[in-house]
């Protein structure tokens, strides 16, 4: 939520500031800006992950994953960007290559299990029957080098601050023109 | 061949950081400027690297832009309670009046000169936060369970 504090001695000008903005010809012009913000900070996002990721070819799971939710349209306007419990169950890597580090839990791995009889000490006479009994559970080989985070999260971020930034500007200029004719 | 300010920042923060690890007694901390040589050595770790470069220019009509780069200090650390008390400490350390930039020369891959040009700057802290907060932890390698980034924008400035 952002806090603006506007300190007016003159208490008629300020009555006239609040029906300003009650006359809502900011508002909904502010509200729509903050809608279009969403949508391109979902494409900005998206299109930060297409270029930085490693292997192009193996589809767009997380960029699909990734979209704009609206929370809240009373009394101000609330956006969610990447919804965390369909981040995790459609794109559950979406962390690590945001911030690097290793895909947990995955990769390549050998079934758990035992050479069956398994003698301790074996009889070279039936070196043959000896055979592989897969049991319950594996072992997962590490990743030899870990995952470079693309950073696609704070990037995102960063634009936007960069943005709203534009947008507070040109709103701030409509506001004191509307003062201006007060 | 001279490093350029990404390199003289990373650089200079290391040897910073490294400096005041030993001077506060902490062991087996290692600094490092790669998120390999961090997964190829033993935690705890502290990674320092640059992560882009704002500019701006300096004057209308000039061709010099001011240059704000944004340092990532990411610890990696072995347990919940250090990664908390490192982050703290990090922080602690960046509090102080000066931080000195230098420029470095490097020859056959060995610092041959290093100069004191400079302080860095710290204009904001922006992140300070766990890392991989909303994947289970259980599921994690053991390097990437306890991580923790502390984002800074900065800007080089004159001795």
């Amino acid at each position: 939520m952002i806090n603006i504090t506007i300190d007016f001695k003159d208490a008629h000008k300020f009555q006239n500031l609040i029906r300003y903005i009650e006359d809502n010809t900011v508002y909904f012009e502010a509200q729509a800006a903050m809608m279009d913000l969403a949508d391109e900070t979902v494409t900005y996002m998206r299109d930060v992950i297409k270029a930085e990721k490693k292997r192009p070819s193996k589809g767009e799971t997380l960029e699909q994953a990734i979209d704009k939710e609206i929370l809240n349209t009373t009394a101000g306007i609330e956006v969610g960007i990447g919804n965390i419990s369909k981040l995790k169950a459609e794109a559950p890597y979406y962390e690590v290559l945001d911030q690097g580090g290793y895909i947990p839990n995955h990769g390549n791995f050998v079934p758990l299990g035992s050479f069956v009889p398994g003698e301790p000490k074996p009889n070279q006479a039936n070196f043959r029957e000896g055979q592989w009994s897969v049991g319950t559970g594996k072992y997962t080989f590490k990743a030899k080098r870990a995952i470079e985070g693309i950073n696609y999260i704070a990037k995102a971020i960063k634009n936007l601050e960069a943005r709203l930034n534009e947008e507070i500007k040109k709103m701030g200029a409509k506001l004191i023109d509307g003062l201006g004719k007060m | 061949m001279p490093y350029r300010i990404s390199r003289n920042l990373e650089a200079s923060l290391i040897d910073f950081f490294t400096a005041k690890l030993t001077a506060d007694g902490w062991n087996g901390i290692r600094c490092e400027k790669s998120l390999a040589q961090v997964y190829d050595g033993t935690l705890p770790a502290i990674l320092i690297y640059v992560q882009d470069t704002d500019t701006e220019k300096r004057e209308i009509g000039g061709n010099i832009y001011l240059k704000y780069p944004t340092v990532y200090v990411r610890i990696f650390a072995t347990s919940d309670g250090q990664r908390l008390d490192l982050a703290d400490w990090v922080l602690e350390k960046l509090e102080v009046v000066s931080l000195p930039y230098y420029t470095y020369t490097i020859v056959n891959g060995v610092v041959s000169t290093k100069i004191l040009a400079g302080n860095i700057v710290i204009r904001s802290i922006k992140r300070n936060e766990k890392e991989l907060g909303n994947t289970n932890a259980d599921v994690l390698e053991k390097e990437d369970r306890y991580r923790h980034l502390i984002s800074l924008s900065c800007f080089v400035g004159e001795a």
